[in-house]
């Protein structure tokens, strides 16, 4: 059901990364809205549901994390995939994010395609 | 010349002696006509020897007349006074200027006894030497002082046939004249001697030139034969020999040294006083530490003193009796009193070459610091900045990585493909770039100074900081007036101070915030730059504090506390001010103020 599949957002202030993971994510099905701001991306969350929101840690205009905790709480049923180049697995602040299920996954770049749409299947899936 | 009178007196001779042969003959009637006949012709022959003899005689005479009255003429034209005297005084014989000078005619004068027609002074003196001659049967020559002017004697003895001075000629010469041409020649040499030396000595630094160049000076001005400069070892209690010139000068050792008291360079240096013997034989105080090998005869030692103080004796010898006059005294005493200040002055620079050369010293260990200083703030700032880099580095990464896997899974999608490729090299340049201005930073950094275009540093700060200003929610913006002048100074050093200042402001907002930087010209032409946040802010009574180095409001481990201690010295290296205004929880604006280099047209 591709309407089903459909509804992931992408949060990166890199537009080529927002480009590179729309083109890995939409042959495979998903219907991809990408932005490059934190603002940007509470308002299109105010509006619409996804089920999924791959996350930049860091934003200029915002954290990561805190647009996730926003996210959690707004809209429990988004599963949340944070993407950075900054932290790493085993980072604290990712850890414990894991831990309290935050978000569902963390992804360190760069990162393999692969994993980006087996993370994404997994995390659709769980939703709803 | 007169004939007759030789013809007359040999005829009365010859008739004399026959007549006298006669009255022989009658007396001595005994004799034979023939003894008679040879006797006469013998007495013939006498009288015919005799006035071959005579007539020989007679020529020699008239030789002798001519001879003399050569002789006459000859001494006539002499420019100088020549006359003959006994052993008595009495003049036998004198050329006309003789006379003229005395004021007598010649015919007065011939007979008349020398010492009665001189002047008293000078006849006593003359009377002396001429006895001496007399005495030794030894040529003389004196100079003396003849109603006013100076004359130079020569006195030749004339033995008689029992080996004793009969006679003696004196040939005497006004050298007045040459004896003023003297005088003044030897002032002018000292003064310019004093001249000189007071020239040279005062362009020397080294202490030993000054003395050597001043003891080279006078010697070499004067002719004294030996010329000693000494300096006082108080402690020691003697003098050291620092100078020496003239003929003497090897025989010395180096740093001869004499005894306080010791001769008279000794009495000078216990007393402080000129000393002058113009005759050392009857100078008690007078040493000659080689008598065999310098003949010194007169000696001088001056005092040279700085101030009070006495600091060394110049010591003066010549080989004449009454080699110094009152103005010489005086001119080597003026002598030792610019040799005092030329040393003077060169200890004093040699104090200040000395205090120089500490400061130097002090200095390039001080710069030393300063750049090891410098170097740790740089690396504790890039320590600081290297999450900001990682992030900024690895972003780039990222979209090579992903495009690269994408090229992989779409082998036939040629646009696509197309601008994967595209992708990958803008990240890659960027990516580079990063870690160009990383390198830019890190390297130690040159110090040439020159016109400073303030935006591009703070351009290249903020391009630098951009990631880490993101990282901490940190929006920024800038306010530049158009046609800043620039300034003069290194863009290196200026952009650390930019960087810590920005860091800084990231420091104090923890949460993000606003950074503004802005630039704008000051009165008495100066550029100013500033940078204000919207952090914790600084509380009044830390705003000097802050700038000591090691002062830090973050925990251990997170920065050094040298950022703003550096920039801060860095800015004074740039003759320029920083400064903070801050209230706590209203942010904080650093102000730097640097002069312009440019004329400020704004």
């Amino acid at each position: 059901m591709p309407e089903k599949l459909a509804g992931i957002l992408v949060v990166d202030d890199e537009p080529d990364m927002c480009w590179a993971l729309e083109n890995i994510l939409r042959p495979s099905g998903f219907v991809v809205t990408s932005t490059t701001q934190g603002t940007k991306a509470l308002e299109l969350l105010t509006n619409n549901v996804y089920k999924l929101v791959f996350v930049d840690a860091k934003l200029p205009d915002l954290d990561g994390l805190e647009l996730a905790a926003f996210i959690r709480k707004c809209s429990p049923q988004t599963a949340i995939v944070l993407i950075s180049g900054y932290f790493y697995q085993e980072d604290p602040a990712i850890a414990d994010g894991l831990a309290n299920h935050l978000f569902y996954g963390f992804i360190a770049k760069p990162f393999n395609l692969d994993k980006v749409r087996s993370l994404a299947r997994q995390a659709m899936a769980q939703a709803f | 010349m007169k004939k007759g009178f030789f013809d007359r007196r040999r005829t009365t001779c010859r008739a004399a002696r026959e007549a006298a042969w006669l009255e022989q003959t009658m007396k001595d009637n005994r004799k034979t006509k023939a003894q008679l006949a040879s006797e006469l012709a013998e007495l013939r022959q006498q009288v015919a020897a005799g006035e071959a003899a005579e007539a020989e005689h007679a020529r020699g005479e008239k030789a002798l007349q001519e001879s003399e009255s050569t002789l006459r003429t000859l001494i006539n034209a002499n420019p100088e006074s020549v006359f003959l005297i006994d052993t008595q005084g009495i003049v036998l014989a004198a050329n006309e200027l003789t006379a003229r000078r005395l004021n007598w005619s010649l015919d007065q004068l011939i007979g008349a006894c020398l010492y009665d027609v001189i002047p008293p002074e000078a006849a006593r003196t003359r009377r002396e030497s001429i006895e001496q001659v007399i005495r030794t049967g030894l040529p003389m020559r004196f100079e003396d002082v003849q109603a006013g002017r100076y004359v130079d004697s020569y006195v030749h003895p004339i033995l008689a046939q029992d080996g004793q001075v009969g006679r003696l000629a004196i040939v005497t010469a006004d050298i007045t004249e040459r004896k003023w041409a003297q005088a003044l020649e030897r002032r002018v040499a000292q003064l310019t001697l004093l001249n000189d030396v007071g020239r040279q000595i005062s362009g020397v630094r080294e202490l030993e030139s000054v003395v050597d160049t001043s003891a080279h000076l006078v010697q070499h001005t004067f002719g004294y034969h030996h010329v000693a400069l000494f300096t006082l070892n108080r402690e020691q209690g003697v003098l050291v020999m620092k100078a020496r010139a003239g003929e003497f000068a090897n025989l010395f050792p180096p740093e001869y040294r004499i005894k306080l008291g010791q001769g008279m360079v000794g009495r000078t240096g216990s007393y402080g006083q000129t000393l002058l013997a113009n005759d050392v034989r009857t100078e008690p105080y007078f040493t000659n530490f080689f008598p065999d090998k310098i003949p010194t005869r007169a000696e001088l030692t001056v005092p040279i003193r700085v101030g009070a103080e006495l600091v060394g004796v110049l010591d003066v010898q010549s080989r004449q009796i009454n080699a110094f006059d009152e103005n010489d005294v005086m001119v080597i005493e003026t002598l030792a009193d610019q040799i005092a200040v030329a040393l003077k002055n060169a200890a004093l620079y040699q104090a200040v070459q000395e205090e120089l050369a500490e400061r130097k010293q002090a200095e390039a260990a001080l710069r030393q610091s300063q750049a090891q200083l410098l170097q740790s703030a740089k690396m504790a700032s890039l320590g600081v900045m290297a999450g900001g880099i990682a992030h900024e580095l690895r972003n780039p990464l990222g979209i090579i990585s992903a495009n690269t896997g994408l090229l992989m899974e779409h082998p036939d999608e040629l646009e696509l493909r197309g601008q994967c490729v595209e992708k990958i090299l803008a990240a890659t340049q960027r990516a580079s770039l990063i870690i160009e201005n990383l390198l830019k930073f890190a390297r130690p950094q040159s110090e040439r100074v020159h016109l400073v275009d303030l935006h591009a540093v703070m351009d290249g700060a903020l391009a630098l900081l951009r990631h880490q200003l993101a990282l901490q929610q940190v929006i920024w913006n800038k306010d530049y007036q158009p046609d800043l002048p620039r300034v003069q100074g290194t863009p290196e050093l200026l952009q650390q101070v930019f960087i810590n200042l920005i860091l800084n402001a990231c420091h104090a907002m923890p949460k993000g915030g606003t950074l503004s930087v802005g630039t704008r010209t000051a009165t008495g032409n100066q550029v100013e730059i500033w940078f204000t946040d919207t952090g914790c802010g600084i509380p009044a009574d830390l705003s000097q504090t802050i700038f000591e180095p090691f002062f830090t409001t973050r925990p251990p481990g997170d920065g050094i506390g040298l950022g703003l201690s550096v920039s801060y010295s860095l800015i004074q290296q740039h003759q320029g001010t920083i400064e903070v205004k801050s209230q706590v929880d209203q942010g904080a604006t650093f102000i730097i103020r640097l002069p312009c280099a440019e004329q400020n047209d704004a």
